[in-house]
């Protein structure tokens, strides 16, 4: 049960969720506000008309009364969402700057509890204030209660406090949310029915209650449609990054395959630059795999060992370090990890795991696979890439070095992280 | 007989085969292609890309049309699937090329010259690189069970629009497509099984499973649909299913 309730709790918290229940929160507060004015009004017409017919306390005046000075203090602290200036009168000024505070959190505000009050207010006067009074006008009053709570539960329950991906609510609150609206109802009925009900008024106010169990359907239903649009904008989100990387595709990869062929006949530097250019188009395509990659990642690195396995037809895994790396280190990242793969590939490999870390300011690549190792005379051979490598991570404070471990061929590579970067780090 | 054919919209590949080989028919997509086997074409050997759309906002029929017009028209020349095996669908490709189109050979466009010219050699060695030809040889038995029944393609087609949800899925069943709501069940456990199957064997890796609302079985197959959309939204796919059958295959 546990985990069901943070299952869904996961499935609604979302950016997207978030960001729609934010934008539509003005709005909606203004509409429930003014919702509530009319039940708080068809109430107190209620209550003026039944005392007119009996007499009732002069104190019953302020229950009616209070509900009103709450749907004005919401009403207030809408319009200023909405529009940004502030109420003159002080009390709503007061207001506004405490639900400010609150807004897209899991806190309490002025208006919110002076609605919570004036629910009370309506419940006592319905049920128990006005029992002298026809049983009409209070079981209307019992219906604008139940209107008013069910709208302020309901405006709790979908506050954006709950999509905020940036908070885990206490569990029991979420027990409470998932049953909102039969807690809503049994609140009124524990308030309602007992009071005295001569001839079927009890039964009209279990039928309201029951009413408001229906409550919950709103509260899932809400949380559906923001799930399912969360789903859309992600889709969306890939399909336009998709649009960019299949013309990129379309437009340079062709192109970059053979500039690639031609740069090894030009030189080894600009052969590098070519390699360089590779590993940028290769991470850029990577940027279509999920909503959440982005170009700092380190994962994308995998996009050019991805283009390696297919080439050789053979299995590489890759762990990326956490952090994003500074340009620098990317940059030797790429030559570190494009050719102790292909090597292996090339040697004959079918399976090369590749482990990419940072730890006491150096990055730390080891790359291993189960091909038949080093030649004798094959490693560090003079003109060759491993060469070249070697001479890049030394002038970068590192090394390469190799081992036969386990019947895998284990390669490591380290070289200093980017002074910058770890300024930047510490 | 020693001219080479190649099928691709991309003229730097084109110019690239010509150098390498002179003599040299291109064609950029299957019109072209079905109008040289028309015109006489002959040829030792045919590198097929899979994507031809070039520039083109429509998908147009890709290399899997032009593996199968090759197979029927001209058995004798040496079908070679030539694309960047990495990207989206064209390991998938490269499968269904070897597996349904009888096409042996099988190369990566960053692959050396040596290996394009053994390749354009018809009764050379396989240039296929040896990873590639043992997991063939092994497992593209395995695409026919991503195509297990014959209305799959639909759900394969539509699984990542509606991220892998069975209800939505259900709920927006294109009609005539043959799918009902328990077929779309069954298809999100038998094809995460087939596509769990396929991925060992030609990735090496499990697919990352994650938590999801809608289905803990229909995430895997999400990731594997949208890595795979240029594939499974080929227009000419089903009529090389048509031909293919794959799921009379499994059955047998």
């Amino acid at each position: 049960m546990r985990t069901w309730v943070r299952a869904a709790e996961l499935r609604r918290r979302g950016a997207f969720a978030y960001w729609v229940s934010e934008q539509a929160l003005a709005g909606r507060n203004i509409r429930a506000a003014i919702f509530r004015t009319v039940t708080a009004v068809a109430a107190l017409a209620a209550f003026i008309r039944a005392s007119a017919i009996v007499m009732l306390p002069a104190w019953t005046a302020a229950l009616a009364l209070l509900p009103l000075v709450a749907v004005y203090l919401a009403l207030r602290e809408a319009l200023y969402a909405k529009t940004g200036r502030l109420p003159v009168e002080p009390l709503a000024r007061w207001s506004c700057r405490v639900g400010e505070h609150t807004r897209g959190g899991m806190g309490v505000n002025v208006s919110g509890i002076a609605e919570a009050v004036g629910t009370v207010c309506l419940g006592v006067l319905g049920g128990w204030a006005m029992s002298a009074a026809p049983e009409p006008y209070r079981l209307t009053i019992v219906a604008a209660t139940a209107a008013w709570f069910a709208s302020y539960v309901m405006a709790i329950m979908v506050d954006p406090g709950w999509y905020n991906p940036g908070i885990t609510s206490w569990l029991p609150l979420e027990y409470l949310r998932g049953a909102a609206g039969v807690l809503a109802a049994a609140v009124i009925a524990a308030v309602e029915l007992p009071a005295p009900w001569p001839g079927h008024g009890r039964a009209v106010v279990a039928a309201i209650c029951v009413a408001v169990t229906t409550l919950q359907f709103r509260v899932g239903e809400t949380d559906r449609m923001l799930a399912s649009g969360g789903v859309y904008a992600g889709q969306r989100d890939i399909d336009g990054r998709r649009t960019v990387t299949t013309a990129l595709h379309t437009l340079v990869g062709n192109q970059l395959i053979h500039l690639k062929r031609r740069a090894m006949s030009v030189g080894p530097d600009f052969f590098d630059l070519v390699r360089q250019v590779e590993g940028g188009y290769r991470e850029t395509l990577a940027l279509d795999r999920g909503v959440d990659v982005t170009m700092d990642w380190p994962g994308v690195l995998a996009s050019r060992l991805d283009a390696i396995a297919g080439q050789y037809g053979i299995n590489v895994s890759f762990s990326p370090p956490s952090a994003p790396m500074a340009m620098p280190d990317r940059e030797v990242a790429r030559f570190v990890l494009d050719d102790l793969t292909e090597n292996a590939a090339k040697a004959g490999a079918g399976t090369v795991t590749v482990d990419l870390a940072r730890t006491d300011g150096r990055y730390l690549a080891v790359v291993s696979d189960d091909g038949p190792g080093f030649r004798a005379g094959t490693w560090m051979r003079n003109g060759g890439g491993l060469q070249r490598l070697q001479m890049l991570l030394h002038n970068r404070g590192g090394g390469l070095e190799h081992s036969h471990e386990d019947m895998r061929t284990v390669i490591t590579a380290n070289w200093q992280v980017t002074e910058s970067d770890r300024m930047d780090a510490s | 007989m020693t001219r080479i054919l190649l099928v691709d919209d991309h003229p730097t590949v084109a110019s690239h085969i010509r150098q390498l080989f002179g003599d040299v028919d291109v064609c950029r997509d299957i019109r072209q292609l079905a109008r040289a086997i028309e015109d006489g074409g002959e040829w030792a050997a045919a590198f097929i890309d899979f994507d031809l759309s070039g520039v083109a906002a429509e998908h147009e029929r890709t290399g899997l049309s032009a593996l199968r017009l090759l197979m029927q028209a001209r058995p004798q020349t040496r079908r070679i699937a030539y694309t960047t095996l990495s990207d989206n669908g064209r390991t998938l490709y490269a499968v269904a090329a070897y597996r349904w189109l009888d096409t042996a050979v099988v190369l990566d466009k960053a692959s050396d010259e040596s290996a394009l010219r053994a390749a354009a050699s018809p009764h050379g060695a396989n240039p296929t690189p040896r990873a590639w030809q043992t997991k063939l040889s092994q497992h593209a038995h395995l695409i026919d069970h991503l195509f297990a029944k014959y209305n799959w393609l639909a759900l394969w087609r539509i699984w990542r629009q509606y991220d892998g949800s069975i209800r939505a899925i259900g709920d927006h069943l294109q009609p005539g497509t043959g799918n009902t709501r328990n077929s779309v069940l069954v298809f999100s456990r038998e094809a995460t099984s087939a596509m769990t199957a396929f991925r060992e064997a030609f990735y090496g890796s499990r697919p990352t499973t994650y938590e999801r609302g809608n289905s803990a079985l229909a995430t895997p197959l999400v990731a594997f649909a949208d890595a795979n959309d240029k594939f499974f939204n080929a227009p000419d796919l089903q009529d090389v299913l048509d031909v293919a059958k794959p799921w009379n295959r499994v059955k047998g």
